[in-house]
């Protein structure tokens, strides 16, 4: 840790002393940036959601046109049109934009349109190894980086501390004592024991959880062959356990068919749910201003395994990358470089002077188990490390768009109306089966 | 000036808006029914392949016929309730007394909002934890209590058609207070005169005569509600399942979340194409009558 | 007795009617206040939940402390609604601007001159509604990035002028299609040309029906989501489109959704008085028909 700090603060020094100098070597420039400003004065257009992250990388691109005369020009897209928007600037040819970010899983379907990085990378000598696996692979396809992970998700389990001590029950350590803990919960406090999501809507959002339970059960989307296997044995008995909260144990909150991400959130947020299973973002919105719950009520652990040595949840990121249409490669790369340095994302994470851009989200192991940072976020970060040394991504593929659509609606369907897993998994296999050979990788 | 002057002169403005923001982008795109164009391979027009695309979508593509059905039930519903419901109000409404202006003002409002706003609005108002509507239909039906109202194949799909009425009544309704104050009011006195009751009255005297109004809006109507697009993206996103997942749902899907540019024009095309024909089938029963 | 009874039995009939009477028109009014619940209900939910505090929105309870937190947030840098408004203040004048007059001259030219097929052309241009908008959307889009105006409010103009224009063609001419022939006429006769008879005589009568396509053209463009969405990024978004900023990957800020949502319907709680008022003068002039 020390060595960390010392490195940092040096680092910081250089900075100050290369910019006072006007020039120096390159490996006295942080972040792998080049010396001498060569892109003075250029303006580096970003394509990026509305996050309390962004806004509060936003208030400190003076550091950046310090160290690189460059002016980033922070331009918001709501989150659900992003991906509306990169297709038609992509199909537009358009160069309006220069660095653009999205969900992980579309960066297959859009790397077309997506300047490779690993040159790049290795030139500046970027540190790929300061990052969870997890996050690198979700920057990649095949084998090639398409973008540098800036903000990320780890999946957690938040539970109510006070109803599972009140009820005496632990924290669960894997699916089962979690369905079990749910019943206990339930059972003795009234409320529903979880909440899911196994609505349709926002960008697939419902397959987060179920894949939780795939990787849980080792299936895969597609053998090595590209065969689809999603409706083998193992993706049967994980999507029968993905559903049994709802229908076989009858733990999960009413609203859960109905519900997307947001709201099984909000629905443990409102007091109505004891358990939710969701990205990290959901900390600050359970213990925010529109939650009824107070920060010693919620608690939270690394996502439930199978017991059978397997941990089972997913990891997430959205990467940044350089479109091949921008007119100015070479500066969005220095751009890109800075939003991706730890230090500015430790900053962040550490500055609760305003609530407008109050985050917790880091992606460097660095900041994962920054001291400072957990301190200021209440150790989030560090559960979230735990899960993600062991977490894998979502599915890479071209398709994914396609094959997800297909996917979101069966398992929304088996939720809404029953049926025959099996049955409804096989249905879905032969839709995903023509997707993918329509469009081979 | 001369007649033939006049005659195009007045007409070219309104062409050249249509010919390049209509027909140009309407030609266009049929132009890219017939190619292979998968934005994810290449951003300029794939390969022409004449009519595979309809092939496909005619032979291989259960999904999209899945997409036909919703359409047309969520059409012949939303159609059919929202005209019989616009002229029960309006027949309600049709007077000058306050209360009855005063609740025609209040009902434009419903119309007057954004299809958008319209349907964020009632996943909220619907959503099963904390929304309102939905704590009143389950006070109401407590038969309804279990049932997530979005997320059940039929009640989705009734939430759908519902709300698409609540949203064009009133408009219709002022349409059919219009038409139902321009009826002559002699022959309606005359028959209250002989004693005709109210039913009679209105589906002997009043309906003949309302006949070309309800061509009119019928007509509309169907547009609209074929095209509706908006709910879907906001309310339902097609689900659960592909229950309510529409022709223009799964054009816009299939465009901008799958990148198949030339499949999904091929789609719209055999879309408007169908509707066309009926339209101009229906417009040959009705309006060849009512002259 | 029996002189007597028979006025009897007459006051009891009258009265049984009366009675009949008094109960449907209770039933009548009962009807028409359980429409306006059920139709002003929702809309009165969305705007007091503009004014709830970000704890109170997904409470059901129905009181409240009210606030303009929601107000100042959204007018703020995060959301921009003042320029969101104005942007849909500029695109839907400058359609109306263009679209009603464009729209009157063509909807005479179609009423009053032979056109080889009838009324197949104002009635072809509506079928183009038909196409889905995502088709017309691709095209355009790849028009307007090449002469360089997305993500303005011409850009914005330009397509909400693709989808009015049909209708209101085909609005204004039902009414001037009522209209008799003679006045013009008489006009010319008179010694005005066919031209300015169209200005003096004919628009002037036919206000109602332009009106009645106005207030339609409005409501329509001020609404346009799904153009608006795609065709713009940054600068010139519109109210209907900022409803989606308040969607984020961690759920949906209701309060600032009403907030918008509100702002969008004012102008409409404004002008729907006038709107019930012409729809009813305009039809009744025997448009539509």
């Amino acid at each position: 840790m020390a060595y960390l700090m010392n490195r940092r603060s040096a680092i910081l020094g250089v900075a100050l002393a290369t910019t006072i100098a006007g020039g120096a070597l390159a490996q006295d420039m942080p972040y792998g940036l080049k010396p001498g400003k060569p892109y003075d004065g250029v303006t580096v257009t970003v394509m990026l959601p509305n996050a309390g992250q962004y806004r509060a990388q936003a208030k400190r691109l003076d550091q950046l046109k310090e160290l690189t005369g460059i002016t980033a020009d922070y331009s918001y897209v709501p989150y659900g049109q992003l991906l509306d928007k990169i297709t038609a600037e992509a199909m537009a040819q358009s160069d309006t934009y220069d660095l653009v970010t999205w969900q992980d899983s579309w960066g297959p379907s859009l790397s077309g349109y997506l300047e490779p990085l690993d040159q790049r990378i290795a030139d500046d000598k970027v540190d790929m190894t300061d990052y969870p696996k997890v996050f690198v692979e979700s920057a990649k396809y095949k084998d090639k980086m398409i973008g540098l992970p800036v903000r990320a998700q780890a999946q957690l389990l938040f539970y109510r501390k006070d109803l599972f001590d009140k009820a005496g029950v632990q924290p669960p350590k894997t699916m089962d004592e979690m369905v079990k803990a749910a019943k206990t919960v339930q059972d003795q406090s009234g409320i529903s024991g979880i909440a899911m999501d196994y609505g349709k809507g926002n960008g697939f959002q419902n397959l987060f959880s179920w894949m939780n339970f795939m990787y849980g059960h080792k299936a895969t989307l597609l053998d090595k062959d590209g065969k689809v296997v999603f409706n083998n044995e193992a993706g049967v008995a994980a999507t029968k356990d993905y559903l049994s909260p709802l229908l076989d144990a009858k733990v999960a909150a009413p609203g859960s068919i109905q519900f997307v991400e947001g709201d099984k959130v909000q629905s443990m947020a409102q007091g109505n749910s004891a358990m939710v299973m969701v990205w990290w973002w959901g900390y600050p919105v359970l213990t925010g201003e529109r939650s009824t719950l107070k920060p010693e009520q919620v608690g939270f652990v690394a996502v439930p395994g199978f017991g059978n040595g397997t941990d089972s949840s997913i990891g997430q990121s959205m990467p940044f990358g350089i479109m091949k249409t921008s007119k100015h490669k070479d500066a969005a790369w220095e751009v890109l470089k800075w939003m991706a340095n730890p230090d500015l994302e430790k900053a962040i994470a550490t500055d609760k002077t305003d609530p407008d851009t109050n985050e917790i989200i880091v992606v460097h192991t660095s900041s994962l188990t920054d001291p400072a940072v957990n301190k200021a976020n209440h150790g989030v970060e560090e559960v979230g490390y735990e899960a993600l040394k062991t977490s894998q991504v979502m599915p890479m593929m071209k398709t994914w768009p396609q094959v997800a659509s297909v996917l979101e609606a069966t398992i929304s369907d088996l939720a809404a109306n029953g049926g025959d897993v099996k049955a409804a998994l096989d249905e879905a296999a032969s839709q995903v089966q023509r997707v993918v050979d329509r469009n081979p990788e | 000036m001369n007649d033939t002057t006049l005659k195009w002169g007045l007409l070219t403005p309104a062409i050249l808006i249509s010919a390049v923001m209509l027909f140009y982008p309407i030609g266009e795109s049929f132009w890219y029914s017939l190619h292979d164009w998968n934005l994810t391979q290449s951003p300029d027009l794939g390969p022409f392949i004449g009519v595979k695309n309809y092939v496909r979508l005619l032979t291989a593509d259960p999904e999209f016929w899945s997409s036909v059905r919703v359409s047309l039930i969520f059409s012949f519903f939303s159609v059919t309730i929202t005209i019989v419901l616009s002229l029960g109000m309006a027949l309600l409404l049709q007077g000058s007394t306050p209360l009855e202006v005063n609740v025609r003002t209040l009902l434009v409002l419903a119309f007057a909002m954004s299809p958008a706003l319209v349907g964020i609005s009632w996943r909220f108002l619907l959503s099963p934890e904390f929304g309102a509507a939905d704590a009143v239909i389950k006070w109401l039906i407590p038969g309804m209590r279990d049932v997530p109202i979005l997320a059940d194949d039929r009640t989705a799909m009734a939430a759908l058609v519902a709300v698409d009425v609540w949203h064009w009544s009133p408009y219709f309704m002022l349409t059919f207070v219009g038409a139902l104050a321009s009826l002559p009011q002699e022959t309606i006195e005359a028959a209250q005169v002989d004693g005709a009751g109210r039913g009679r009255i209105f589906f002997g005297i009043m309906l003949p005569q309302l006949r070309s109004v309800l061509t009119v809006t019928i007509l509309l109507k169907t547009i609209f509600s074929i095209k509706m697009l908006e709910q879907v993206i906001t309310m339902t996103k097609g689900g659960p399942g592909n229950s309510t997942s529409t022709v223009p749902y799964m054009v816009y899907e299939t465009a901008f979340r799958w990148y198949d540019f030339g499949y999904a024009a091929a789609m719209a095309y055999f879309l408007a194409f169908v509707m066309l024909i009926l339209a101009m089938i229906y417009a040959k029963m009705t309006m060849g009558d009512a002259k | 007795m029996t002189e007597q009874a028979i006025p009897l039995v007459i006051s009891a009939k009258r009265t049984r009617r009366r009675r009949r009477g008094m109960a449907l028109r209770v039933v009548r009014i009962v009807t028409i206040l359980a429409m306006s619940l059920l139709w002003l209900a929702p809309i009165a939910w969305i705007i007091a939940t503009a004014f709830k505090s970000p704890s109170d929105v997904l409470s059901l309870d129905i009181f409240f402390t009210p606030t303009l937190e929601n107000f100042r947030r959204a007018f703020g840098p995060n959301y921009m609604l003042g320029d969101r408004l104005w942007n849909s203040t500029i695109v839907t004048l400058g359609t109306l601007i263009v679209a009603i007059p464009v729209s009157t001259a063509a909807a005479y030219a179609f009423s009053r001159f032979r056109f080889p097929g009838g009324s197949i052309w104002p009635l072809g241009l509506l079928a183009t509604q038909f196409v889905p908008s995502v088709m017309v959307i691709i095209p355009l889009f790849i028009l307007f990035r090449s002469i360089g105006i997305l993500d303005t409010p011409v850009a914005l103009i330009g397509v909400n002028l693709s989808i009015v224009i049909p209708y209101a063609i085909w609005m204004i001419k039902g009414f001037i299609d009522a209209l008799p022939m003679d006045m013009e006429e008489a006009a010319m006769t008179d010694g005005s040309s066919r031209f300015r008879a169209m200005i003096d005589v004919v628009v002037p009568v036919a206000m109602p029906g332009i009106v009645t396509a106005t207030i339609f053209c409005f409501v329509v463009t001020w609404n346009e989501f799904f153009f608006a969405l795609i065709l713009t990024r940054d600068q010139s978004v519109t109210l209907p489109v900022s409803l989606m900023s308040a969607r984020t990957d961690r759920g949906d800020a209701w309060e600032i959704m009403a907030v918008i949502g509100l702002t969008i319907m004012v102008p409409m709680m404004l002008i729907s008085r006038m709107v019930q008022k012409h729809f009813l003068k305009g039809l009744t002039t025997g448009a539509v028909r």
